[in-house]
């Protein structure tokens, strides 16, 4: 290990690792029993928790891709947290496989006998149909993982190499068509795991609001495990408050940019009133669900705005992660609202399971993303910028 | 307080931001309060370094964005489900979420408004006279050069030691500013 990496001191990985994998232990133990009492209740809660941890790997990604095409100190501070977590994209490609166990459970349009009683559904066969699915699916996992292994790798080397212009550059090319890589396959993504839900429903700004939902619970997490792990050691001297409001800022863009979206989509559902987009609200305001709607804008949007508008809530280190671990909450619920109430059914203690489900690959996902994170120094000392934007890292 | 000084104040000159600050945290240190620094752009850490006060803007700015939200969203309100309902594709008169477009940008103007009248107000500005500029050298402040004064009203001004403390410093320069 290089003299100038950067290790935290006085966390305990290997506790924290166990005790992910016995949240793991509780977590697939209680989604037996869920998926006992209702497999197709079983299959939705995980669709919803697989898209909260992929959310974050992905969101990661585009952070990771938009940092390096940018610069900044809270890139070079947050460029180790996304690695790991992004590295995990692997880690739910092979998760995924767990929706082939029963694909018509979860989507309308892969039930033979719906298809054939909807002349929409048969007109959109060519494109939503199992085997589609899963070719899509396929593109999209591994178009991520080249990228998010080979960003990792060349950050990485440079740690053992030394600072590398021809390394740095290579990042640096790739993120940018990585970036319009990732625009066009969370589209398609969007489409194929949540918009389906509801086949006959559509709406272009559902994509986009997709991706800032990802983009938001990766920048939401980074904060909180930078901050978490800057309490004490040497990442206390790093993350310093003014970087802190710099984090604190970008939080609150990316709540902003997601209350923006959603609140575009329901004005402009809103303003054409036309019955087969309406619906989709519809379902999502009566039954129980509206109290989650409230919630959302509450809790995702109105206090984080208002806390993160203040200088003090941003420099502070508590009241910053206290702030990123509720977007980061609220992010699970969102997704929630999204998946479950698509199949039209008042809310109930089913909720359970995809709390269940959460545990179940949260546990594994944190297990490997701390895998990932303590196996190299926690700020890329070896990069080109690091005098520029910390100078204190670079001495 | 001592008699009346016949200057303004000590002012001196430094050639980098780094300087400034350090200066501004030893002024402090050395028990002056009096003290204000002009530089060209924003400098980190100054504003604490020379005890800059918090001020009322924030809240006055917090009050204007409130105003213009209530405000623009009443107006809307009035309009459409008060003073002249028409029934637009069966919705109702209080049609909320057409009406958050207009809230919004209500609230940022009169956010913005606010802000740049208590800039004006609480800065004490339009300011047509003050003795900074007595010294000719400071129209750098607004270029290169960076520069910090000690008010000759401060407690602890005693022009010699003040102007050998400033000395100290290591200053590009030292000027006593005329009232």
């Amino acid at each position: 290990m290089n003299d100038s990496s950067v290790q935290a001191i006085g966390v305990d990985w290997k506790a924290t690792q166990r005790r992910a994998l016995l949240v793991t232990l509780f977590g697939v133990v209680a989604c037996a029993v869920g998926a006992l009492i209702s497999p197709q209740h079983f299959l939705r809660g995980f669709l919803v928790a697989w898209n909260f941890w992929a959310g974050i790997s992905l969101g990661a990604l585009a952070l990771l891709m938009i940092q390096y095409v940018t610069g900044g100190a809270w890139g070079l501070l947050l460029c180790r947290i996304f690695e790991a977590a992004s590295a995990n994209i692997a880690l739910m490609a092979i998760l995924f496989l767990i929706l082939a166990i029963d694909l018509p459970a979860v989507y309308e349009w892969a039930r033979p006998e719906a298809v054939a009683s909807s002349q929409a559904l048969q007109h959109k066969a060519p494109y939503l149909n199992p085997h589609a699915f899963g070719i899509r699916a396929a593109i999209y996992f591994m178009l991520w993982i080249a990228i998010a292994w080979s960003l990792k790798a060349w950050s990485q080397k440079q740690d053992r190499t030394g600072p590398s212009a021809v390394l740095a550059d290579r990042c640096r090319l790739l993120s940018g068509p990585g970036l319009a890589i990732y625009g066009a396959t969370v589209t398609f993504a969007s489409i194929d795991w949540v918009m389906s839900l509801e086949p006959l429903w559509y709406s272009t700004i559902f994509p986009p609001l997709y991706a800032i939902g990802q983009i938001l619970s990766g920048m939401a997490f980074s904060v909180a495990v930078i901050l978490l792990l800057a309490r004490e050691g040497p990442l206390s001297k790093t993350v310093l408050p003014s970087q802190r409001r710099d984090l604190g800022n970008l939080l609150l863009a990316f709540v902003m940019f997601w209350a923006y979206l959603s609140f575009s989509q329901f004005l402009i559902i809103w303003s054409e009133n036309m019955p087969e987009e309406t619906v989709w609200y519809f379902n999502r305001i009566r039954g129980g669900w509206q109290w989650i709607a409230i919630a959302l804008i509450i809790f995702e949007f109105a206090v984080p705005f208002l806390l993160l508008l203040s200088r003090e809530t941003k420099t502070s280190l508590q009241r910053l992660t206290g702030v990123a671990l509720l977007v980061l909450a609220l992010r699970v619920v969102d997704i929630y609202w999204w998946v479950e109430a698509a199949y039209v059914e008042p809310m109930s203690f089913y909720w359970l399971i995809d709390l269940a489900a959460l545990a179940a690959i949260g546990g594994v996902w944190v297990w490997c993303f701390i895998w990932q994170l303590q196996r190299h120094s926690l700020i890329p000392f070896a990069d080109p910028y690091i005098s520029e934007y910390l100078p204190e890292v670079a001495t | 307080m001592k008699e009346a000084s016949p200057i303004y104040g000590l002012m001196a000159e430094f050639e980098q931001p780094a300087q400034i600050v350090a200066a501004a945290v030893a002024a402090r240190d050395a028990g002056y309060r009096l003290v204000d620094a002009y530089t060209p752009f924003p400098v980190e850490g100054l504003p604490e370094a020379i005890g800059f006060p918090r001020t009322r803007l924030p809240l006055i700015i917090f009050i204007g964005g409130l105003v213009g939200c209530i405000g623009g969203f009443y107006m809307q309100y009035w309009c459409n489900a008060v003073n002249y309902p028409i029934n637009v594709g069966g919705r109702p008169y209080n049609s909320w979420p057409m009406f958050i477009p207009v809230t919004f940008e209500m609230t940022i103007l009169c956010a913005a408004t606010a802000a740049v009248v208590g800039l004006f107000a609480l800065n004490g500005l339009p300011m047509p006279y003050h003795p900074v500029f007595n010294v000719p050298q400071f129209a750098q402040a607004s270029r290169n050069r960076f520069f910090l004064c000690i008010q000759a009203g401060d407690a602890k001004f005693d022009l010699p030691s003040t102007r050998n403390f400033l000395d100290g410093l290591k200053p590009h320069a030292v000027y006593e500013v005329q009232p």
